[in-house]
């Protein structure tokens, strides 16, 4: 009798398992994520870690970043700084600047060559014949419009635009005075735009020096540096003519120093865009969902490094 | 005659039928001779039908190909295919499964089920395309085919194509909607950045139909847009109809800790524990309400529990975090 008794109770110590409940739809990390996350949101800027987005150049590319910004938003993950390199200083001054998404996804699915620049057949046909470079004081205008006029002190996010100095090669910050200007030098692509006047300085695109600036970013010590490199596919590209054979050999140069400077960001969003010419300025949409994909698929790496920068005493008192 | 002499006689014949006894197979299969081939026919289907039911299913196939074999009606052959092919995918073959159920088409090429039939098995094969053409096959017998529109979406949904799987389910007829299409359809809007429509979507199934699993998404739905007191709601609907939900527990009890109120936290966790208590996320939560009590030993033994039942790198890493934060304490204000 005992012996049964003895068998009965390690029979229900045996099975007790098998009636537990499975908990179900559980994603423990999902869960701690979104409950840690709850309790950063609450914290002022002074206690939350400080985040800095970079944005790299890519020219057309570079529209993915709105989709980025857009999930940004969405998941309300604070930025504290921006730093930009040619197209993603355009970019960075639309989301400093604070201008609504709705209107940058407008005016990049409206925009034109004609608007930011002089390019075009007959301008190009002059440069070649009279070696004269094309002028893009058209996309100062045009950003200054669309974000007000506004000067980097007046902007609700801190920006650095990197361009570069044509002479020495240096890599120089903007961070005052007019933001349309600084993105204009940012941006302006060499052998094509004229350089910018600049302090005594003559200014090319930043993406010759830094075209995914995270090491500037790091300069300002944030805790946490997300960065969006929006890069070319360079085995891809049409090296048929004068222009393609320059772009490429811009393309190649940068893409080391690229995935250099990326080792060094917490987080990497890659829109897959590689494929997309930096001058096909068409198809905006499809590069904006682009960007918004990568973004999504990236916001628990992003909670996950702000979570692991935040001081304990904030996410356990 | 002695009466316990009687009673072990009596049991004595009564274990003697028991064993001569044929089982209902057995007994049909003996019964008069069949008079003609097609009532010999319905005999074999018959017991192959039984076979089925009784889990035997090689004899069963055996039966179905003997049938299948013989000079029989069109329609027949259709029906014995097609049980073939139930029979194939039941045993998780699914390549011979689509071939019957490809020799059944071929013999009827507008039936509507057979083009479901293939569909699905594509579907389980993960051959989406020809999946998908199955299923529009279908549709082009049938356009208002729901469950058609439902496995299109189903399809799309698989492969992330979001937009597509939406615009399936949305021209699904709501009445045919189950918790999986309404989950499947939040989902997608949910990618989109959409949850206001994801919410809908959830929302105005739960009017006619009361479903944990909608609750759920609900609840959690809410809790991303921070509307706390509504996803507070939808989680208390979920542990009343599933109170065995223990993820459900789990968020109530992350909620309350939020908002301050520990004792319901705390109710919650000790549900959600006796459900499960393998989970470190619990383990880190009550170390949390520990904490806001002032209770410094209690904290550190929960947190050394939550850095062992840790299944993640995440995990684990909150856990070491919160092991640090209290080493160095004395004491824990409240």
């Amino acid at each position: 009798m005992k012996n049964f008794i003895f068998a009965l109770i390690i029979l229900s110590l045996l099975c007790s398992n098998a009636f537990s409940v499975t908990p179900q739809d559980f994603n423990e990390d999902e869960f701690l994520i979104n409950f840690y996350w709850e309790k950063i949101s609450a914290l002022p800027a002074g206690k939350r870690p400080k985040t800095a987005l970079v944005l790299g150049g890519g020219g057309a590319r570079g529209f993915a970043h709105i989709g980025v910004f857009r999930v940004l938003k969405e998941e309300d993950i604070p930025v504290d700084l921006v730093v930009g390199t040619s197209m993603g200083s355009i970019a960075g001054a639309f989301y400093c600047a604070d201008v609504s998404l709705d209107k940058v996804e407008e005016l990049a699915k409206t925009i034109n060559w004609n608007k930011v620049s002089n390019f075009g057949v007959p301008s190009l046909v002059e440069m070649i014949v009279s070696e004269k470079l094309l002028s893009n004081e058209k996309i100062e205008k045009f950003i200054s419009e669309a974000i007000g006029g506004v000067r980097f002190e007046q902007l609700k996010v801190p920006l650095v635009c990197v361009a570069t100095d044509l002479n020495t090669g240096e890599r120089i910050l903007l961070r005052d005075g007019s933001v349309a200007f600084a993105v204009r030098a940012s941006s302006t692509l060499p052998g094509i735009f004229k350089p910018v006047e600049y302090r005594q300085r003559y200014l090319i695109d930043g993406g010759l020096s830094e075209n995914v600036p995270v090491n500037v970013a790091k300069l300002f010590d944030p805790d946490v540096v997300i960065a969006v490199a929006v890069s070319a596919d360079i085995t891809k590209n049409d090296t048929g003519n004068v222009f393609t054979i320059l772009m490429q050999s811009i393309y190649i140069q940068g893409r080391a120093l690229d995935e250099e400077h990326l080792r060094s960001a917490d987080v990497v969003i890659r829109p897959k865009v590689n494929e997309i010419s930096a001058v096909d300025i068409k198809d905006a949409s499809k590069t904006i969902e682009k960007g918004f994909v990568a973004a999504k698929e990236a916001i628990k790496t992003i909670k996950t490094a702000v979570i692991n920068k935040t001081e304990e005493k904030y996410l356990f008192e | 005659m002695n009466k316990p002499f009687f009673t072990f006689t009596i049991l004595i014949l009564f274990c003697a039928c028991a064993a001569f006894a044929g089982t209902d197979i057995e007994i049909y299969s003996q019964s008069a001779p069949v008079k003609n081939k097609n009532a010999k026919i319905d005999a074999l289907e018959k017991r192959a039908d039984m076979l089925v039911e009784d889990g035997q299913y090689l004899q069963a196939e055996n039966i179905y190909k003997e049938l299948a074999n013989q000079k029989t009606s069109k329609k027949k052959k259709f029906i014995y295919n097609i049980k073939l092919g139930d029979l194939a995918e039941l045993g998780g073959n699914y390549s011979l499964s689509l071939d019957y159920y490809k020799k059944a088409e071929n013999l009827y090429k507008k039936n509507i089920d057979v083009k479901y039939k293939i569909g699905d098995i594509l579907f389980k094969s993960n051959l989406y395309t020809l999946s998908e053409n199955a299923f529009l096959d279908a549709l082009d017998i049938d356009k208002n085919s729901n469950y058609a529109k439902m496995r299109l979406g189903d399809i799309y949904f698989s492969q992330n194509l979001y937009q597509k799987a939406l615009e399936r389910y949305a021209s699904i007829d709501a009445y045919y909607y189950t918790a999986q299409i309404v989950s499947n359809t939040a989902e997608c809007y949910k990618s989109a950045g959409k949850i206001d429509e994801a919410l809908k979507a959830a929302n105005d199934f739960l009017i006619s139909n009361e479903s944990p699993q909608i609750y759920f998404l609900s609840a959690v739905l809410y809790a991303d847009k921070k509307m706390y007191k509504e996803a507070e709601e939808q989680f208390l609907r979920v542990v009343t109809l599933a109170p065995e939900n223990f993820a459900a527990r789990v968020y109530l009890a992350g909620i309350y800790l939020n908002d301050g109120d520990m004792d319901k936290a705390q109710e919650n966790l000790d549900s959600a524990y006796k459900l499960n208590s393998s989970y470190c996320a619990i383990d880190l939560l009550y170390a949390q309400i520990a904490c806001k009590k002032g209770k410094l030993y209690d904290a550190r033994r929960y947190a050394h529990s939550a850095y062992m039942k840790a299944k993640s790198d995440f995990s684990k890493e909150q856990a070491q975090k919160l092991i640090n934060f209290l080493k160095d304490k004395k004491t824990l204000k409240n």
